[in-house]
């Protein structure tokens, strides 16, 4: 099998929503001595992109976004590995840290989120739910992402939201990260309010705006 | 006024026997091999010792056949909903049909169509307009938040805002530690609350809700325990399977209710709908929501246990013909197959808005429906077989008999707000359904008298809230 038919399987694994599948393809790539770097890149990144193109027409549905970004998490830890086994450089992208606030375990809105921004090329790290302000800090320390995406279901928990923003400003970190929010019980106007940067009522429009707010600053 | 129920004697019907049976089984069996989470350790002993398996690490209980199915035959199949007026009293189970509110999280402005959050002023308008309502046999928390109350104890506010207003039963909430505080005001004011209590799904009793099931039940408030997977998100994305979900974890609930509180009222109570997978949304106005709403109230009437919908809803934004489409086909639906506590009256966008021309319409809409459900009623009077002869061809004509005058009022619902006047007449106006329901709501505003607590259980509702926010660590009120 050529190394252009494994790239085609990886990806095809992608598109089907298959983590076994894409996890034993990302294995074929090693064991035939490809380069990790571009089975990322060109297989995983660009399967699930199409499925993100796909999703944003309308002809691909969340089930299909969820799956092929569960399948390209699997096959990603494999090429990770072997990335860092090898000492390779990776074409930087934008680093996207979310996770739903402390008090509210509340999942699948917060992870439709981290599908669609991994499918649009951000580098998404998915701290869970109940996230601590201070396992927000600490990720923002470590991580440096570009973006922090805070989401809350409940009335509530939304009021964890600004206590975050309010922890990134006394360590000095404010200016270093965009702070998108979002979630069931938060509005455009609360959002203004506690001093995020942006919104996004649904996962498109947080995507889209993190987009945004990334461009403007560059 | 007193309240009467709607019946329905011949409930229609979605699922055969051996399917009832297929989902029975299946249920018992989750609740056996996996069991069902609860976040409290106290619920976890009390269901340890009656028998259950429980790991107090994964705090999970695996319920035995024989204690779900013992649990099931405690309960009672009619009970009494006691209001501080018995007029207002609900008698829940049986052929017996009622109305309640919806709640929602904010507020729709009928004219603007632009949404806002509520205060309590809003909620006491309205209880008032469900005061006046007729088919609005009973109340809901009609917002989830105001602004004029911090979010940890506004449902207290809320709740009392609502009992200060009429004298209709309402759901008490579970939300923020709430029971324990709603329960005292209603036990002041000698009322029962219909304790809502909603596992998360799924399979999972949160810690708050937990509380809530064991207050309510162990002051002897009767309970409605309401499951809401969002099919193909929290729970299986075929009907089937979210049938079986949702039985699963009502009969979780149910289970501990009768260990705290044997033989206390329960409302087995339904709320899934489908995941839109284009939206992320739940389509709470699906016509599945419906379906599931017949085929659960079959499976429940089988257990003798009265059934109950979180619903109709629409995911329609404004009072429009999605919105009547969704919300009356359910409504329909779940009223032809008997569900005893249904929930029609007043919201939009799913549980998002309250509006006030939406509430008037849907009470009429249940005059309607009450109307299919009481049937046509056959006698030698209403045959009209001696006045048929009598009248004879025509130009003989039905209008100048004593028949006519006695019967058009008995056998037809009159509607209040619906259009039937001729064109002209309706032109003077020119006004469209909404606007119509948005004038009736204002005159309920303007001139109906809604009842007042004597000034001693004012007083103690005062006392009530006060200790609430001072245990709630809220500030003194300062609007």
């Amino acid at each position: 099998m050529s190394q252009h038919e494994i790239l085609d399987e990886l990806r095809k694994a992608v598109v089907e929503g298959d983590p076994d599948q894409a996890t034993m393809w990302a294995k074929k790539v090693i064991e035939n001595n490809m380069n990790p770097v571009e089975a990322l890149e060109r297989g995983l990144s660009e399967g699930l992109k199409s499925v993100g193109d796909a999703f944003s027409r309308g002809e691909l549905f969340l089930c299909d976004l969820i799956m092929s970004a569960e399948a390209m998490k699997h096959a990603s830890v494999v090429l990770e590995e072997e990335i860092k086994k090898r000492g390779l450089g990776r074409r930087t992208m934008a680093k996207f840290v979310i996770g739903t606030v402390a008090g509210d375990i509340h999942d699948i809105g917060k992870a439709i989120v981290a599908a669609l921004s991994t499918a649009s090329g951000f580098d998404v790290v998915d701290l869970g739910t109940d996230v601590s302000t201070e396992r927000f800090l600490k990720a923002v320390e470590e991580q440096e992402p570009h973006i922090l995406a805070l989401s809350a279901l409940l009335t509530v928990t939304a009021e964890e939201q600004p206590k975050v923003i309010e922890a990134l400003k006394r360590k000095g970190l404010r200016n270093k990260v965009v702070v998108i929010v979002g979630g069931g019980a938060v509005t455009r106007h609360y959002a203004e309010k506690i001093g995020a940067d942006g919104y996004g009522e649904d996962s498109e429009e947080a995507v889209r705006v993190a987009k945004e707010l990334l461009n403007s600053i560059r | 006024m007193v309240l009467k129920a709607h019946r329905c004697t011949n409930p229609l019907e979605m699922l055969t026997e051996d399917q009832i049976s297929s989902i029975h089984d299946g249920t018992l069996g989750i609740l056996e091999q996996t069991g069902v989470l609860f976040e409290s350790e106290e619920s976890l002993r009390i269901l340890k010792y009656a028998g259950c398996e429980v790991n107090f690490e994964r705090k999970l209980a695996k319920f035995p056949r024989s204690l779900v199915e013992d649990s099931i035959r405690k309960c009672p199949s009619t009970f009494l909903l006691r209001s501080r007026n018995p007029d207002y009293t609900l008698d829940l189970g049986g052929s017996n049909v009622y109305f309640a509110q919806q709640p929602a999280r904010s507020l729709l402005d009928d004219e603007t169509l632009s949404r806002r959050t509520g205060t309590l002023k809003d909620v006491e308008d309205l209880a008032k307009l469900c005061d006046a309502l007729p088919e609005v046999h009973s109340l809901c928390e009609p917002l989830a938040s105001v602004s004029d109350k911090p979010a940890v104890v506004c449902m207290e506010w809320v709740v009392a805002t609502v009992m200060r207003t009429t004298e209709k039963t309402q759901m008490g909430p579970s939300f923020f530690g709430c029971a324990k505080w709603v329960v005292q005001m209603a036990n002041a004011l000698g009322q029962q609350m219909l304790g809502s209590i909603t596992p998360v799904s799924p399979l999972k009793y949160p810690a708050e809700q937990v509380e809530g099931l064991l207050t309510y039940a162990r002051a002897q408030h009767p309970l409605a325990i309401c499951s809401g997977p969002s099919l193909g998100a929290t729970g299986p994305a075929t009907l089937a399977g979210a049938l079986v979900l949702q039985n699963v974890e009502v009969l979780a609930g149910l289970v501990l209710a009768q260990l705290v509180s044997p033989g206390i009222g329960v409302v087995l109570q339904t709320f899934a709908s489908p995941f839109d997978m284009r939206h992320g949304t739940m389509a709470s106005g699906a016509i599945e929501v419906g379906m599931m709403g017949v085929a659960l109230a079959q499976v429940w009437r089988r257990y003798c246990i009265p059934t109950g919908v979180f619903f109709p809803l629409t995911d329609s934004k404004i009072p429009d013909e999605q919105a009547a489409y969704e919300k009356y086909l359910q409504l329909l639906l779940c009223a032809l197959a008997g569900v005893n506590y249904i929930m029609p009256c007043g919201a939009l966008d799913d549980e998002g808005t309250q509006s006030a021309a939406q509430l008037v319409i849907d009470n009429e809409v249940c005059g309607m429906v009450g109307r299919v459900l009481d049937g046509i009623d056959v006698t030698d009077e209403t045959l009209a077989i001696d006045l048929i002869k009598e009248v004879g061809p025509a130009p003989g004509n039905y209008l100048k008999t004593r028949h006519t005058r006695e019967w058009w009022r008995k056998d037809h619902y009159p509607p209040s707000i619906s259009v039937r006047e001729p064109y002209g007449k309706w032109a003077v106006e020119s006004k469209g359904i909404v606007a119509r329901a948005s004038d009736r709501a204002r005159d309920i505003l303007k001139t109906h008298k809604t009842p007042r607590l004597p000034e001693d259980l004012e007083r103690e509702l005062e006392r009530i809230l006060k200790i609430a926010d001072e245990a709630k660590k809220v500030a003194p009120r300062s609007q």
